[in-house]
């Protein structure tokens, strides 16, 4: 496999290109000037394995993301603030419509208990929108920004599943 | 005689459990299942499975007319409930007696005896087990208060006695507190729950959760199997347990067993079951309540007892003696339940499916698990996906190890409390095992789990990964991209 690919780390230590060149024995990368070789193979069961020059070697399983993917080494899952290469047109997207309004999505399957707004409602930050029960609890789903109720998907006692969209708002201009 | 067959009326980690030694035992095994559980291990562990009914709990896993249907279908000869659903449930207990099933548990009279939490308290005071110092009856007047205060000690406790949930109690602290405070949970209690009488406790000052194991045959031996620490709390659920505790001497364990054996024998117990008591920072302890069934907890006094405690419930259903008169302990043991629920978001639940599950191993490991790889956890029951377990020489040892097992330790697409574990093992107080039932909490509301930043080493990781899968092919689709396993199966090397 050969190629180079060039990512983006926008961190709270700011942001600087991380340049991933393969070659037959592996990958040079270039982050912010630093170069290192690495011997990178992927196990069985999914995790990399990098061994470096100098003889050490890190383990772990990335799953890619964005804007950040996680890490998996050593138990401990961290977020990493670089982004999937293959999803910029998504995420372009995904920003866009950020900047306008929210979309509500289940982040469990569970069962819609109540709806609080209707459709061309104006709410506050932090306005109480619905009620989804999961695993016997209610969970309380809150507008993260202020706006208008311009699609709403959710109705009382509905069961949903992961990911289905529940509501959407517009920030008003 | 009949061959025995033995049908677990529950689902997950337990069920799984009672086969393992019901098949050590050579018992047949029969498992009940809910629409939700059709796929699950503990169904396809058994030698018989039976459909309940619905998803929710109330259709399938606490029908006792559908599990006893089960039982007739299949030829079942013993049911064991497991714990929760229908576990200290006397009247299922009787049921099963009544179509001559072999109920794995206490007599039904003693699950009722238990079950009362007020005339359990006073049956152990008439036994001559410790229980918390209180008024007998309601205070007459504020002077009565202050007699029992002198006598018990401060700080006390005022509480309404028909209260319950938190509601109508006041801490007092010294004698010029209690004519207030009595009339204030006097009408608190008046206005929550029509009953202004109030009576007085002594407060047991961040006390510490001990509990001791006890079993019993059906020819009359009980005895108890040491004592756990499970002071490890959030919000009254037990989250880590130990064997034995760091708080009790061989002195107090001793005194502690012979309370534990007392209060069941008060009851005519056998089989299986655990004596709460509360223990206070001066060694002082007070019985808090008998649980009449196997507890989730019960491997780490497996494994330090070096007993079977779910094979000996089945053999003294079976009427069989206790198998053991001597037992000592060795090393220590630590147990964590892992429960798929986001510490980070409140302890939210996560139900999903397991997408990765990689078991630490290695020497003094023990896993019950009640999911697999591909496992779905639904939302319709408690979201435990399984318990850790370690045993080494020592407190110490076994920390490291339980530190050492963490990190092995993945589990992808749903969250779980790892991240919990792995916060504690490194926390000075849990190494030094001092805590109360109240620690957790308060260690939670003080923020514990600051957002560890990416290594440089997760950086390369992340970066490499990434690189690697932007060489994939573009077309690879949402779902494929989302599932490890099968991009694995596709290519076993980056290079």
């Amino acid at each position: 496999m050969h190629g180079r690919i060039r990512l983006h780390y926008r961190g709270a230590d700011g942001a600087r290109e991380i340049v991933v060149a393969w070659t037959s024995s592996g990958a040079v990368v270039d982050d912010g000037g630093v170069r290192s070789e690495v011997d990178a193979v992927r196990l069985p069961d999914g995790r990399l394995s990098l061994l470096f020059a100098d003889g050490r070697q890190v383990c772990g399983r990335v799953v890619a993301g964005r804007p950040e993917s996680l890490v998996g080494r050593r138990g401990a899952i961290v977020r990493v603030p670089l982004a999937d290469p293959r999803h910029r047109a998504a995420h372009t997207e995904m920003e866009a419509s950020d900047a306008s309004g929210e979309e509500v999505r289940a982040l469990m399957p569970g069962r819609v208990v109540e709806v609080q707004v209707s459709e061309g409602d104006t709410v506050a930050a932090g306005a109480l929108l619905l009620i989804l029960e999961a695993m016997k609890m209610q969970n309380e789903i809150r507008a993260s920004v202020a706006g208008r109720v311009s699609r709403l998907t959710a109705s009382a006692g509905q069961a949903v599943e992961k990911g289905a969209h529940l509501v959407s708002l517009e920030v008003q201009p | 005689m009949v061959k025995p067959r033995l049908l677990v009326a529950n689902r997950g980690e337990i069920a799984l459990r009672i086969f393992r030694a019901c098949r050590d035992l050579g018992i047949e095994t029969v498992a009940v299942y809910s629409d939700a559980d059709r796929k699950a291990p503990h169904v396809a562990a058994a030698d018989r499975a039976v459909r309940l009914g619905p998803a929710p709990a109330a259709q399938s896993y606490l029908s006792v007319a559908a599990i006893l249907a089960a039982a007739e279908k299949t030829g079942a000869t013993l049911v064991h409930p497991g714990y929760g659903f229908l576990s200290e449930n006397a009247a299922f207990a009787r049921a099963c007696g009544e179509v001559g099933l072999t109920f794995v548990g206490p007599p039904a009279s003693a699950i009722e005896a238990m079950g009362s939490k007020t005339a359990a308290r006073q049956r152990m005071a008439a036994a001559g087990v410790p229980v918390v110092p209180g008024m007998s009856a309601a205070a007459a007047s504020a002077a009565e208060v202050e007699r029992f205060a002198g006598e018990a000690g401060y700080p006390i406790l005022l509480k309404a006695s028909a209260g319950g949930g938190g509601k109508g109690m006041r801490q007092v602290d010294s004698p010029g507190e209690i004519a207030s405070a009595l009339d204030r949970v006097a009408s608190e209690a008046r206005a929550s729950f029509a009953d202004g009488s109030v009576y007085a406790e002594k407060l047991i000052e961040k006390p510490r959760h001990v509990e001791v194991q006890v079993i019993g045959d059906s020819r009359g031996h009980l005895v108890a199997v040491g004592e756990r620490e499970c002071s490890i709390q959030r919000r009254h659920q037990k989250v880590v347990e130990e064997c034995p505790s760091p708080a009790v001497s061989a002195e107090l364990r001793g005194r502690m067993s012979e309370a534990a054996v007392a209060a069941a024998a008060a009851v005519g117990y056998s089989s299986c079951g655990t004596v709460e008591f509360l223990l206070a920072s001066d060694g002082a302890f007070y019985f808090l309540e008998m649980n009449t069934r196997l507890q989730v907890e019960h491997p780490v006094t497996e494994e330090v007892w070096g007993v079977d405690l779910a094979a000996e419930m089945i053999r003294v259903a079976l009427g069989e003696p206790l198998s053991f008169s001597d037992l000592t302990p060795r090393g220590h043991a630590i147990e964590c339940r892992i429960y798929a629920e986001d510490p980070r978001r409140g302890f939210a639940p996560s139900p999903g499916t397991i997408s990765a599950l990689r078991l630490p191993q290695g020497p003094g490991i023990r896993h019950d698990m009640g999911v697999e790889q591909g496992s779905v956890v639904p939302f319709d029951y408690d979201p435990m996906l399984g318990k850790l377990i370690v045993h080494a020489a020592d407190r110490p040892a076994a920390v490291s190890r339980l530190a050492r097992a963490l990190e092995e330790y993945e589990i992808w697409g749903v969250e779980t409390t790892l991240p919990l574990f792995r916060r504690l093992v490194e926390d000075e107080d849990f190494r030094a095992g001092a805590f109360d039932v109240q620690w957790l909490d308060r260690r939670l509301a003080g923020g514990f789990f600051p957002d560890r930043p990416p290594a440089p080493e997760d950086v390369f990781l992340a970066a490499v990964g990434l690189a690697a899968e932007g060489m994939d092919a573009p077309s690879a689709s949402r779902e494929e991209k989302a599932s490890l396993w099968r991009r694995t199966a596709r290519r076993d090397s980056v290079r």
